[in-house]
């Protein structure tokens, strides 16, 4: 397929979820009542409210979110050179997680609403530099997998500790429904809040394209073709951070969504890292998006959480990978 | 007419010191072999010279300190054909030989008329235009050698140093880069090649250098270095010599008794 036609098709795929996303929840509203709401005519004042305070600012951070996400996973695996890479196997997800739970435990988000994703920000930025410490520069994939899982246990543990020493049971039960991952109750405060972070990591992303292509031969070639390979790994380490930061700081942790859509569309960019860029941001918010559709559709008793639903389709999909890995290196 | 040279290279790897004080030079129009034994630092010596590797003394093109300029404009310079291939996604062929005009391209441009012609050359000179749209991971290992030769001329550098870059051909396209790499010198561009056949060598090398443990032992041009002494005491051979159309064939025969 032409790489224009893919990313208009994606666009256009975004925004028709993204609009049906307006549509669907406890109040489903038709497409007109929908537009005129959204335009604030609506003839019915608490479908503005609806569609305006509650279900946009929804859609715009999931797809905030699943962009960020799908970015990173692209960026990450094209500088690794590693199909498996992800911010979630990495450890970034764990680590932006643990650090938005250090900022509830201390209530320093209750003090100063930037403290939170400010933390998250933070603690993926750290977790990103311990594992390409500890990792190396050319890991294999073993060896990338193993310091991404312990990077990830630690950082559970210590999760799981600042839980367990939590103060009182409310600050406990804030902790496990942020860890879950939702976009329920999401306003324009928290659009504000992360989006800079996360456009910020977006842009400093997509600026690797070009290293990540030569990278793609190896870094020795990179290198002898301009590329400044140790900043490359720089940027790609701070826009990471950032993006999945913003991004875990907004609806806790949403695993998968950079695994699987960079490994969808790898083969429509002909396996181009440069071009896998903005298909899978575009991807990434699609499918976070629907997610975000599916949990309030799916006929549950509480509203399902984002973060358990991507996690579920997720895994049978890693499962499938594996085996494809396997089958075809037969 | 000197266009890249070093002085006085010295790579260390710990404390050990793999290149010793190495002094090499090519000019325009001038085809180069880089000859030695297994860890002789050839490798080695081809990276400092194209500054993908820290050492001390002085490595030059035109004069100005490699390290002074930017990687943009010493890669526009100085092409660089690995020994080993890397190829970590199954990406077409003619993106990847596309790849060799990034030092030419800025960010977030398409590629410009000069770079398709330039990756359309470099396809056609090595023989895998006919590959175009095949995936890297179901090309044999020689086209794979091929492509990746071909993605080191379309920098279209006046200066390309190449390692061992015919180790993994058949002798028909062993001969024919060989012939390449020899047309290029004659109009006009520098070429370094890391070769390990002394045949080749002796035929097609304007001049050679053969480094043994670090150290130059020997440059010149090839029918004065490959002395029978100097393949006995780098080498350990004897070798077989003849003579076809005028010029002088080196096989290597055996490994010298000590």
């Amino acid at each position: 397929m032409n790489r224009v036609a893919l990313v208009l098709l994606l666009t256009v795929m975004m925004t028709a979820f993204l609009f049906v996303s307006l549509l669907v929840g406890t109040v489903p509203l038709t497409a007109g009542t929908a537009v005129r709401a959204l335009f604030g005519v609506a003839l019915d004042p608490r479908h503005v409210v609806i569609v305006q305070d509650i279900r946009l600012p929804r859609a715009i951070l999931g797809a905030m979110v699943g962009a960020s996400l799908g970015l990173s996973g692209a960026v990450l695996q094209g500088l690794l050179r590693n199909p498996l890479a992800e911010p979630g196997l990495t450890g970034t997800s764990s680590c932006a997680g643990l650090g938005a739970v250090i900022a509830l435990y201390f209530g320093w988000s209750a003090a100063f609403p930037l403290a939170l994703p400010l933390a998250a920000m933070g603690m993926a930025g750290v977790g990103t530099l311990l594992l390409f410490l500890v990792a190396g520069r050319n890991a294999g994939t073993l060896t990338l997998i193993l310091t991404g899982v312990a990077l990830s246990s630690l950082a559970v543990a210590l999760t799981s500790l600042a839980m367990n020493l939590s103060p009182n049971p409310y600050a406990l039960s804030e902790m496990v429904m942020w860890l879950l991952g939702s976009l329920h109750d999401r306003s324009f405060v928290d659009v504000t809040l992360a989006l800079p972070f996360a456009a910020a990591g977006w842009l400093i992303l997509a600026t690797t394209g070009r290293g990540l292509d030569a990278l793609s031969l190896g870094e020795e070639t990179a290198a002898s073709l301009g590329i400044r390979v140790q900043r490359l790994r720089l940027l790609a380490i701070i826009g990471t951070a950032l993006a999945v930061g913003a991004a875990v700081a907004t609806t806790g942790s949403v695993g998968f969504v950079g695994l699987v859509v960079p490994h969808l569309l790898r083969p429509l960019v002909r396996y181009q890292p440069s071009h896998l860029l903005l298909p899978s941001a575009l991807g990434g918010a699609i499918l976070v998006v629907l997610a975000d559709i599916a949990v309030r559709v799916i006929p549950s008793s509480s509203e399902l959480m984002l973060g358990v639903l991507t996690s579920l389709v997720g895994i049978p999909f890693f499962l499938a990978l594996i085996l494809k890995l396997q089958w075809s290196e037969r | 007419m000197t266009i890249l040279s070093g002085e006085r290279i010295s790579v260390h790897r710990g404390a050990r010191r793999v290149l010793i004080d190495a002094d090499v030079d090519v000019a325009r129009g001038e085809l180069v072999g880089l000859l030695g034994p297994n860890g002789a630092g050839k490798t080695t010596l081809l990276k400092a010279l194209s500054g993908l590797l820290p050492c001390t003394g002085r490595a030059t093109f035109e004069g100005r300190d490699i390290r002074a300029m930017s990687p943009d404009e010493r890669s526009r310079r100085i092409a660089f054909l690995p020994q080993t291939i890397e190829a970590h996604w199954p990406m077409p062929v003619t993106a990847v030989v596309a790849l060799g005009r990034l030092p030419h391209r800025r960010h977030f441009t398409p590629p410009a008329q000069a770079d398709r012609e330039a990756v359309r050359n470099a396809m056609a000179q090595t023989d895998v235009t006919s590959l175009a749209s095949r995936r890297l991971n179901s090309l044999s290992g020689g086209e794979l050698a091929r492509v990746f030769l071909a993605r080191a001329l379309a920098v279209e550098a006046p200066v390309l140093l190449a390692d061992e870059p015919v180790s993994h051909l058949d002798p028909g396209h062993q001969l024919a880069v060989l012939d390449l790499f020899r047309q290029r010198a004659d109009r006009g561009d520098a070429v370094i090649v890391v070769l390990h056949d002394l045949g080749y060598a002796a035929r097609y090398c304007h001049r050679i250098y053969v480094l043994d443990q670090g150290v130059t032992v020997a440059q010149g041009r090839p029918t004065d270095v490959l002395s029978d002494d100097l393949l006995h005491r780098v080498y350990g051979i004897s070798a077989a010599r003849a003579s076809h159309d005028g010029q002088s064939i080196l096989v290597p025969w055996q490994v010298a008794r000590p």
